[in-house]
């Protein structure tokens, strides 16, 4: 959403008004016309040049005299700036040396300082800026956001509720994509605004509880110490016959990582993973995959679907050596195996010729998973499943889910909300900065509630 | 009917045309040409097409699979080159021996560049630039920088690539031999649809199990042993070898590969429409001959119709931005 504002991304719908004008961007640099202009997360300086390089990226032209760019009045424009933001740094450090808070704080000074010079009062989106900063240091922040807001209009990004209730004057709250409250902040507790993040209770239908079931006992998949430096350490945890294991975290508790590393797309420095007792190689996935490892990756686009091959080559991938006859593939046996997946996944697909670019979100990782179907798995790990998925296929893919661990598949996952981490698995396994810190059993009886969970994280 | 018009040539510049348009470029070059100059249907003229196409398809080969991978080889003409001195050399002592020892040389250099690009890590365009350096010096000094006639005109090897098998000139039907070859294993094995998956996303094929840099390294193989054979017929076409003489077919292999519909991001084409883009370039370069245009203008129209094709080929639409 946050995008949309800045023009990163454009809209399907909807309008959006500023000064009270219908506008739409098509980029960031429309938007920054419009003194509308993000802080990200990630950090969009560029670490190879200078502070003052990059406080005047892209605006170098209006330092120029007859065509070359005056330095001496850039230089003076960027110490008004670091005086004004309270830093200390030099123009010509590199940004690479600096402390993420300043630059964060550089950050900031550049969008104010366009705002300046064009004359219209800012809009400012800090997108979870306290997360790199130290306690001093959001106070020298919040000091700072203070001390301009009668200048500027300031959106602010965060999950520390607490922090956001010192500083802002209104809360938003989303929930699913969709905002369901517009509060002043004054009227807010913590408690309140968790209890709109959480908004229903647990929907067991939805989620096919009943069809949970005890794991065996038997462990197919065992994961010891597994680390991989600066991202996760010391990671042990089973998988039994038939179990779904959630991994919760916050954004860059390293599950993900710790996803890949299990089937060899992420090389782990110490650790073993142990498939019924046997060690893995862990160098590439073709190995995993050969023990009997699926894995659907987070970035359907890119990693999961071949945009340019239709259903049949998306379907077949994983199983061209076993189709093959004599080194060569026969034709038909391909499609009619899509022929059968397209129909016992209903992918609403013509025919198997159909590209899967051409098929909606859902119906496209309906085909993703089919290629780990139709190879005879025994771990299947899901990094993000239902991302971008309507609810109708959502809950198709969920049925899949609990029909694999029927069959005694072991199913390692991590999901877009609790509720669904909840919902489907029967167990969850907490990460917190690398570190595995907490097991929360999640059996049909007695599932555990969002609030519960959201506390271990 | 302006809305079913419409969405017919919607249809059309999505899919149908791209597919069929070097085809139908094809057809229409072969009546133009044809009615502006019948010679041009005469069975020596006809051969000399062929014998062109030939060389161009040979040429273009493994450049197909490499470019299908989204890679590309800039290596192939001076390893033409190179291959053309080496085999002028030998051929009249040698007999096939030397044609073994080529096709050793090109599977060597091939190899060389798939190393170097998937091992080194480095962009493939760089990596055989920096091997094609190799080549192109080993080629001057091999032959002492100049031409290499072949002493033994008669010897066998020559006299077979020479020789006519049902109105066909050998070298023809071998080269037409070796394409139907790879292109069974492109359409029809693990190995050639991977070319497909790698080219049409790296990163879901990896995830999906199949071992890249292994096809790489294979497909690249291929392309440095039919740019070595591009030497030897070169040599059987005009009975010398030279230090340059291969040179231009690194740009004349894309170009023929791109013509076919092949698109340079990877992923969509294959050998199927490089015979195509061979044929096209060959009826190209012979048909501007028989018409009369100049000498000089040739290129101009040959440099067009590669623009044109690429726009044709690519998706365009996909690519933010081209380095």
């Amino acid at each position: 959403m946050m995008k949309i504002l800045v023009g990163y991304e454009t809209p399907d719908g909807g309008e959006m008004l500023v000064g009270g004008k219908k506008v739409q961007f098509r980029s960031t640099r429309e938007a920054m016309a419009y003194n509308i202009g993000m802080v990200y997360q990630d950090q969009a300086l560029l670490p190879n040049l200078t502070v003052l390089q990059n406080l005047f990226l892209g605006y170098e032209h209006l330092f120029t005299r007859g065509g070359f760019i005056d330095h001496r009045k850039m230089k003076q424009t960027g110490r008004e700036i670091l005086d004004m933001m309270r830093l200390h740094c030099s123009l010509s450090d590199e940004v690479e040396a600096l402390p993420l808070s300043t630059r964060e704080l550089l950050e900031i000074g550049r969008l104010l300082w366009l705002s300046e010079i064009s004359g219209r009062p800012p809009v400012i989106v800090l997108d979870e800026p306290t997360t790199v900063l130290d306690s001093n240091e959001i106070r020298q922040l919040f000091d700072i956001v203070r001390s301009i807001r009668d200048k500027a209009g300031i959106i602010f990004i965060s999950h520390h509720l607490q922090e956001v209730l010192d500083l802002v004057d209104r809360v938003v709250v989303f929930r699913d994509g969709r905002d369901i409250a517009s509060l002043p902040a004054r009227d807010l507790t913590v408690a309140k605004i968790q209890e709109m993040m959480i908004g229903r209770e647990l929907n067991t239908e939805y989620y096919l509880v009943d069809k949970q079931r005890e794991p065996s006992e038997r462990v197919v998949l065992e994961v010891k110490q597994l680390t991989v430096h600066g991202k996760f350490q010391d990671i042990s945890f089973q998988l039994r016959e038939g179990e779904i294991v959630s991994l919760v975290g916050l954004d860059g508790s390293g599950k993900e990582e710790v996803c890949r590393a299990i089937f060899g797309a992420l090389k782990p420095d110490q650790g073993d993973v142990l498939l019924f007792g046997k060690r893995l190689n862990l160098k590439r996935p073709d190995l995993a995959i050969r023990e009997g490892i699926g894995y659907v990756p987070q970035n359907r686009r890119e990693e999961g679907a071949f945009q340019h091959l239709d259903i049949a080559a998306n379907v077949t991938v994983t199983l061209l050596e076993k189709l093959a006859k004599l080194m060569f593939l026969p034709r038909k046996k391909g499609l009619q195996l899509a022929r059968e997946w397209i129909e016992k996944l209903r992918v609403r697909a013509s025919s198997p010729h159909m590209l899967i670019r051409q098929l909606s979100g859902g119906n496209q990782q309906k085909v993703i998973l089919a290629k780990w179907l139709a190879s005879d798995i025994k771990v299947l790990i899901l990094d993000h499943p239902t991302r971008g998925i309507d609810v109708g296929a959502k809950e198709e893919i969920y049925r899949l889910l609990r029909n694999l661990a029927d069959q005694g598949v072991a199913i390692l996952m991590m999901c877009d909300s609790l509720e669904e981490d909840i919902g489907l698995s029967n167990r969850l396994l907490v990460l917190k900065d690398g570190r595995l810190t907490q097991e929360i059993d999640s059996p049909a009886d007695r599932k555990p509630s969002v609030l519960e969970v959201i506390r271990a994280l | 009917m302006a809305h079913i018009l419409k969405q017919g040539a919607g249809a059309l510049l999505g899919g149908t045309v791209k597919r069929t348009a070097p085809v139908v470029v094809l057809l229409m070059m072969i009546a133009v040409v044809g009615i502006w100059n019948p010679a041009f249907f005469q069975g020596s003229n006809l051969i000399t097409v062929l014998t062109l196409a030939s060389l161009l398809l040979m040429a273009s080969l493994g450049q197909t699979w490499v470019i299908l991978l989204g890679s590309i080889d800039l290596s192939v003409g001076y390893m033409a080159s190179m291959c053309s001195v080496i085999f002028a050399l030998l051929v009249s002592d040698w007999g096939y021996g030397a044609l073994l020892l080529i096709v050793l040389i090109g599977i060597a250099g091939g190899l060389l560049n798939g190393l170097v690009y998937t091992m080194l890590r480095i962009p493939s365009f760089i990596a055989t630039l920096g091997t094609g350096g190799i080549f192109l010096s080993l080629a001057y000094v091999i032959s002492n920088a100049s031409t290499v006639a072949v002493a033994d005109v008669g010897n066998p090897v020559m006299r077979l690539l020479g020789r006519e098998f049902l109105y066909v000139p050998v070298s023809i039907g071998l080269t037409v031999l070796l394409w139907a070859a790879m292109l069974a294993y492109q359409n029809f094995t693990p190995g050639g649809k991977k070319l497909y998956y790698i080219g049409t996303s790296e990163p879901a094929a990896w995830l999906s199990g199949i071992r890249i840099n292994r096809h790489k390294i294979l497909a690249f193989t291929v392309s440095g042993m039919t740019a070595a054979l591009t030497g030897v017929l070169l040599v059987s076409t005009i009975y010398n070898g030279s230090p340059n003489l291969g040179d231009p077919y690194t740009l004349k292999s894309i170009a023929v590969v791109v013509m076919g519909g092949t698109a340079l991001t990877g992923g969509v084409g294959g050998l199927g429409r490089t015979m195509i883009g061979a044929l096209i370039m060959a009826i190209l370069s012979n048909g501007m001959n028989v018409v009369g245009v100049n000498v000089y203008f040739q290129n101009i129209v040959t440099g067009a119709v590669i623009v044109l094709a690429a726009m044709l080929s690519l998706d365009r639409s996909k690519i933010p931005m081209l380095k």
